[in-house]
């Protein structure tokens, strides 16, 4: 570990730049992966923070909410389906609100305040008990509207009563209000008093039923629907896929060019200073020894590279807030961190082969330093 | 006991019909506080016979023993644990770690393996520097120094463990006379003050009469040099 620390301390600028240059790699993995999860998480935090275990769909939706129109006649035979504790109509539409004057699109989810539509988790206030009450929820890219500001859609005034985190629909500022008010806000638009049927139907199962069976079960026993688990209807969201892939396909880039930098480097410095390792090896230095050295080298070096982007990441993403809105999550960094580490300990490979091919009895033949 | 003990030596480069046999059963003997004085022309197998009497090259057959241990039986491990230990290093080339200053340069040899860099080691390299003329020098990086000064900072880590064997190869071959006699001088009193022994290869004239006993080697085979004293080497062919 000496000649490790000591080699970096002459030779700062050299691993100074390759830090710098892990640093920037982080940085843009950490800023894809904040963006990424605030556009993913705009488009299924509904889903995901529902607090119905199954959603059912319409069969000829193709699993997409937007498609989806569930018969009124569905509910009923839905909540007679073993493993069934609730239902709930979730209606989902898109209306233009405006508050404070200013327009602005606004994601209605219409449902049965006490049954599995809304939110599990609220942040602030309560859940909508009356008609003209709302529970707000906005993705990263939205103002947030607060507790006891009104949203007007379709003539209909909305009171937010408490809002709820990463709940939003389709990137939009989202209202949860009780299904009649959606309903009425339906007919508004239509200009006519039409049925007005629910996009999906929220399942709560009874406890200790398996989600998935009892989405099988659902599927099985009522024509013309498909449930699905809450986190398969999660994949299953349009778009989401196709983001995730993107970002994944970008991720995988961001880790080789991170291996090929690091292992790189440090193959070119082991080649570099082969005659010093050849001479440590002959004065005593155990493969191991030399080895450990390199290892320790990537580690301090990445795991700087690592920190530095870590922090700058944290504040360029505070700067951009009012912009972004994404931050970062910690489970997420520390993964991506460890995994930038674990790459370039084993990108050294070469380097370390190299190490361990150093015969040395080389240091009475070699040219000298 | 003697510091060193070779044996029936025989060292082999090749296989089959592409065999050059570099030492021929080679017997030598250097006792304690003895400095050998190894000559040879080039190709002679000067350097083969240092490398495996320091533990850097494994012998073909015979037996080698080092302070009355044998290591011709050690694995990889513990050979680099006698070399760290046993035997001091002053090669040909000025092979000096070049980012590290001359005092560091000395206290690698501490770094290794369960070996630590204490006070004592620091005062100890601060020690041989002062000794060797570098007292002023210790923070100075190798590109910083003279020849002669590398050459002293490499004896000054062949000493830094004060191993029992010392073994060089050329000191002076890098260097311009009045150097290397200033080398030479300060390798005889080092090894002479401490009590240990040393084989020094060399082919310069300059470097014969520094040895307490002078063996020639040619083609792998040892003999006593004409002015040697009493005997010691011999060879089997």
């Amino acid at each position: 570990m000496y000649v490790a620390f000591k080699e970096i301390r002459r030779s700062l600028g050299r691993f100074t730049l390759l830090s710098l240059a892990v640093a920037l790699l982080v940085l843009l993995l950490l800023f894809f992966q904040a963006v990424a999860g605030s556009l993913t998480s705009g488009l299924t935090g509904g889903l995901e923070s529902t607090s119905a275990d199954v959603l059912v769909y319409d069969l000829q939706a193709r699993r997409n909410p937007a498609n989806s129109l569930i018969p009124s006649s569905v509910e009923a035979q839905a909540s007679e389906v073993p493993g069934v504790a609730a239902v709930s109509p979730i209606g989902l539409s898109v209306f233009t609100g405006t508050t404070d004057g200013k327009e602005l699109d606004v994601q209605l989810v219409g449902g049965d305040p006490t049954g599995p539509s809304m939110p599990a988790d609220i942040a602030e206030g309560r859940l909508p008990q009356a008609s003209g009450e709302a529970l707000f929820s906005g993705s990263s890219f939205d103002d947030p509207i607060d507790i006891g500001r009104n949203v007007t859609v379709e003539g209909i005034a909305f009171e937010v009563v408490g809002t709820a985190d990463d709940a939003a629909f389709n990137l939009l500022p989202t209202l949860y209000v009780p299904f009649d008010d959606f309903a009425s806000a339906s007919q508004t638009r239509a200009g006519a008093p039409i049925e007005v049927a629910p996009s999906l139907l929220g399942v709560e199962v009874v406890d200790g039923a398996d989600p998935v069976a009892v989405a099988e079960s659902l599927t099985r026993s009522v024509n013309g629907i498909e449930a699905l688990e809450r986190s398969a209807a999660v994949g299953a969201l349009p778009g989401v896929g196709q983001i995730t892939q993107s970002f994944n396909i970008l991720y995988l880039l961001l880790y080789i060019v991170v291996a090929i930098v690091t292992g790189v480097f440090f193959l070119i410095l082991t080649v570099q200073k082969q005659d010093a390792l050849v001479l440590l090896r002959a004065v005593g230095a155990s493969s191991g020894d030399i080895v450990a050295s390199v290892l320790m080298q990537v580690l301090v070096v990445v795991g700087v590279g690592a920190v530095i982007g870590t922090a700058v990441t944290t504040g360029l993403l505070e700067l951009s807030r009012d912009v972004l809105g994404a931050s970062l999550d910690p489970t997420t960094t520390a993964q991506s961190v460890a995994a930038i580490v674990v790459i370039g300990l084993l990108a050294s490979v070469g380097a370390v082969r190299r190490v361990l091919a150093i015969d040395p009895v080389q240091a009475t033949v070699s040219g000298g330093i | 006991m003697p510091a060193l003990e070779m044996s029936q030596v025989r060292k082999v480069y090749g296989s089959d019909d592409q065999q050059v046999v570099a030492l021929h059963d080679v017997d030598l003997t250097v006792d304690d506080d003895e400095m050998l004085i190894l000559v040879g022309p080039s190709g002679s197998g000067k350097t083969t016979l240092l490398t495996v009497a320091g533990a850097l090259l494994r012998p073909t057959s015979g037996s080698i023993k080092v302070g009355g241990t044998e290591i011709t039986d050690l694995d990889d491990r513990q050979l680099a644990r006698f070399r760290r230990d046993q035997v001091g290093f002053v090669f040909q080339s000025v092979n000096l770690v070049p980012f590290l200053t001359a005092r560091e340069n000395l206290l690698v040899v501490r770094q290794f393996g369960d070996a630590k860099v204490d006070a004592r080691a620091k005062k100890r390299a601060d020690q041989l520097l002062d000794e060797l003329g570098l007292g002023g020098r210790g923070h100075s990086l190798p590109s910083q120094l003279s020849g002669g000064q590398k050459q002293r900072v490499a004896i000054g880590r062949a000493l830094m463990n004060e191993p029992p064997l010392v073994l060089v190869d050329e000191p002076t071959s890098a260097l311009d006379s009045e150097l290397g006699k200033q080398v030479m001088d300060l390798l005889r009193r080092e090894i002479k003050d401490r009590g240990v022994s040393a084989i020094v290869v060399t082919h310069d004239e300059r470097v014969l009469d520094y040895g307490d006993r002078r063996v020639r080697i040619v083609d792998g085979i040892l003999s006593s040099a004409p002015d040697a004293a009493a005997a010691g080497a011999t060879s089997h062919p």
